[in-house]
C-alpha cells in the first residue's frame, strides 16, 4: 500500500471530511494535504488496509480541531449562516452548495463525538458496527450518540429557521 | 438507517451530491503533497500512534509540535527548510507506551488504532480517480522537457536529485554534490526547484573555493532577492 494508492483511493473521502469537520471549502485541499502529510509519515506502519477510512478521519479529525483553533472560528459560522439565510435551496449547483455550507454549520454545532459518528455513518454510509470497533465504542453507545446529534440537528435547524424568519419579517 | 427528518434528509442529500464530483483541485494538492513527502517536510503534528483510545471523546489528544500556521510556513518553505535543518528531518515516533494527553481543546477525539477490523464499506457518492488527479506512478523514462504543468513523477525526480545533492552537501561531501547539482541543471535547467538547486550549486561551489561560487551567488542573489535561501547564499558565500 503506497502513498499514492491511498491517496487516489481517499482523497476524496479525506476532502469530504475535512469540510464536514468544519474547515472552509476554500481550506480544504490544504486540510487534505496535512492529513496526507501525516499519513506519508506513518504509513509504513500501517499494516492492512482494514479500518484504514477511519484512520484517515481520525486524523482529519485532528487537522480540524488545529484549524479550528487557529481560525476565526466565528467569522465562519457568520459566514455559513449568512448564506444559509439568504437563498432557497433547490436543486441548482449554487444552492446545493449552500445546503451544503448549511449543513456543515450545523455540523459545527455538535459535540466532537457526536459529529464524527453522524458523519462516518450518515453522510459516508459506514455501518454502526464498523464505527463502533474502529472507536472502541460500544455499539449501543454509538447508536446513543448517533440519536443525540440528529436531534441536534434538528433543534439546530429549527433555531436557524426562526433566526431566518426573524431577519426576514 | 437514516431516521432523519426531511429536512435534516434534504440537506444531507443535497450536501452529498454537492461534495460528489470531489476535489476539483486535487491534482495540485497532489503535486504539493509529492513535493512535501519527497522533501522531507515534517507533519503538521506528531500522531499519538500507540495512544489507543478506550472512547470516542474519552482520550484527549494534545497537538504535538508546531502550529498550524508554523506548518504552513514549513510547507511554503518545505522544500530548502527540510533540505537544510539541521539533525533528523523528522520528529521522532511516539513512545510505544500509551501516555493519555490532554488537549487544551474541551471537545476531543481519540484516533484510533490503525490495525484491526472489518474494511468500511464504500460511501454512495465516491470517486476513486477524480479528475484532475495525475498519476501517480513515476515515469522510468528520461524526463521531457519542462512544461507549464509538470507531472508530479518529474518533480520526484528533482526533488530526489536535490535531497540527494543536500545529503553530499551535509556530509562535506562537496565534489560529489556538485555533480548531482549539475545532472539537475542538465535535466531540469528550468525545473520546479531551479532556484534551491541555484542556491546549493552556489553554496557548493564556495564551499569547494570555487571562484565561480561567489559569481554564482551573486548571480542567485539578483534573481531571487527575496528566496528563502538568500541569507544562507549570502552567508555561506559573501560572509555577509
Amino acid at each position: 500500500m503506497t502513498l499514492e494508492q491511498v491517496y487516489q483511493d481517499h482523497q476524496a473521502f479525506v476532502w469530504r471530511s475535512v469540510q464536514r469537520l468544519g474547515i472552509p471549502s476554500a481550506h480544504a485541499d490544504d486540510a487534505v494535504h496535512d492529513v496526507f502529510l501525516v499519513v506519508a509519515r506513518r504509513l509504513a506502519e500501517f499494516r492492512s488496509d482494514s479500518q484504514l477510512r477511519t484512520w484517515l478521519f481520525a486524523i482529519a479529525l485532528r487537522v480540524a480541531q488545529r484549524y479550528r483553533r487557529t481560525q476565526a472560528r466565528q467569522h465562519r459560522k457568520a459566514e455559513a449562516l449568512r448564506s444559509a439565510t439568504e437563498a432557497r435551496v433547490e436543486s441548482s449547483g449554487e444552492e446545493r452548495r449552500v445546503a451544503a455550507d448549511l449543513l456543515h454549520h450545523l455540523l459545527s454545532t455538535l459535540s466532537e463525538d457526536r459529529r464524527a459518528v453522524f458523519i462516518l455513518i450518515e453522510l459516508e454510509g459506514l455501518t454502526a458496527p464498523e464505527v463502533a470497533e474502529a472507536f472502541r465504542l460500544k455499539l449501543p453507545t454509538v447508536y446513543s450518540k448517533l440519536r443525540a446529534a440528529r436531534q441536534d440537528l434538528e433543534q439546530a435547524i429549527r433555531r436557524e429557521e426562526a433566526r431566518a424568519e426573524r431577519e426576514v419579517g | 438507517m437514516s431516521q432523519d427528518s426531511p429536512r435534516l434528509l434534504a440537506l444531507i442529500q443535497a450536501e452529498r451530491a454537492h461534495l460528489a464530483d470531489g476535489p476539483s483541485g486535487s491534482g495540485d494538492t497532489w503535486l504539493k503533497l509529492s513535493a512535501d513527502v519527497a522533501a522531507g517536510v515534517p507533519a503538521p503534528f506528531e500522531l499519538p500512534w500507540s495512544a489507543v483510545p478506550s472512547t470516542l471523546g474519552a482520550y484527549s489528544l494534545v497537538a504535538v509540535g508546531v502550529s498550524v500556521g508554523t506548518s504552513a510556513v514549513l510547507i511554503a518553505a518545505g522544500i530548502w527548510w527540510a533540505a537544510h535543518a539541521p539533525g533528523p528531518e523528522l520528529p521522532p515516533p511516539p513512545p510505544p507506551t500509551p501516555a493519555p494527553q490532554v488537549a487544551s481543546s474541551s471537545t476531543s477525539t481519540a484516533v484510533p488504532a490503525p490495525v484491526s477490523p472489518p474494511r468500511p464499506k464504500a460511501p454512495p457518492p465516491r470517486r476513486l480517480a477524480p479528475k484532475g488527479v495525475p498519476p501517480p506512478v513515476v515515469p522510468p523514462s528520461p524526463p521531457p522537457p519542462p512544461a507549464s504543468t509538470p507531472e508530479p513523477g518529474t518533480l520526484l525526480q528533482e526533488l530526489r536529485l536535490l535531497k540527494k545533492a543536500q545529503a553530499h552537501l551535509k556530509q562535506e561531501q562537496l565534489e560529489a554534490a556538485r555533480l548531482v547539482l549539475e545532472e539537475h541543471a542538465r535535466r531540469f535547467p528550468k525545473g520546479q526547484v531551479a532556484e534551491e538547486r541555484q542556491a546549493l550549486q552556489s553554496i557548493t561551489l564556495c564551499k569547494l573555493g570555487r571562484p565561480e561560487g561567489r559569481d554564482a551567488a551573486r548571480a542567485f542573489l539578483l534573481a531571487y532577492p527575496t528566496s528563502p535561501q538568500a541569507p544562507r547564499v549570502r552567508r555561506d558565500c559573501l560572509d555577509e
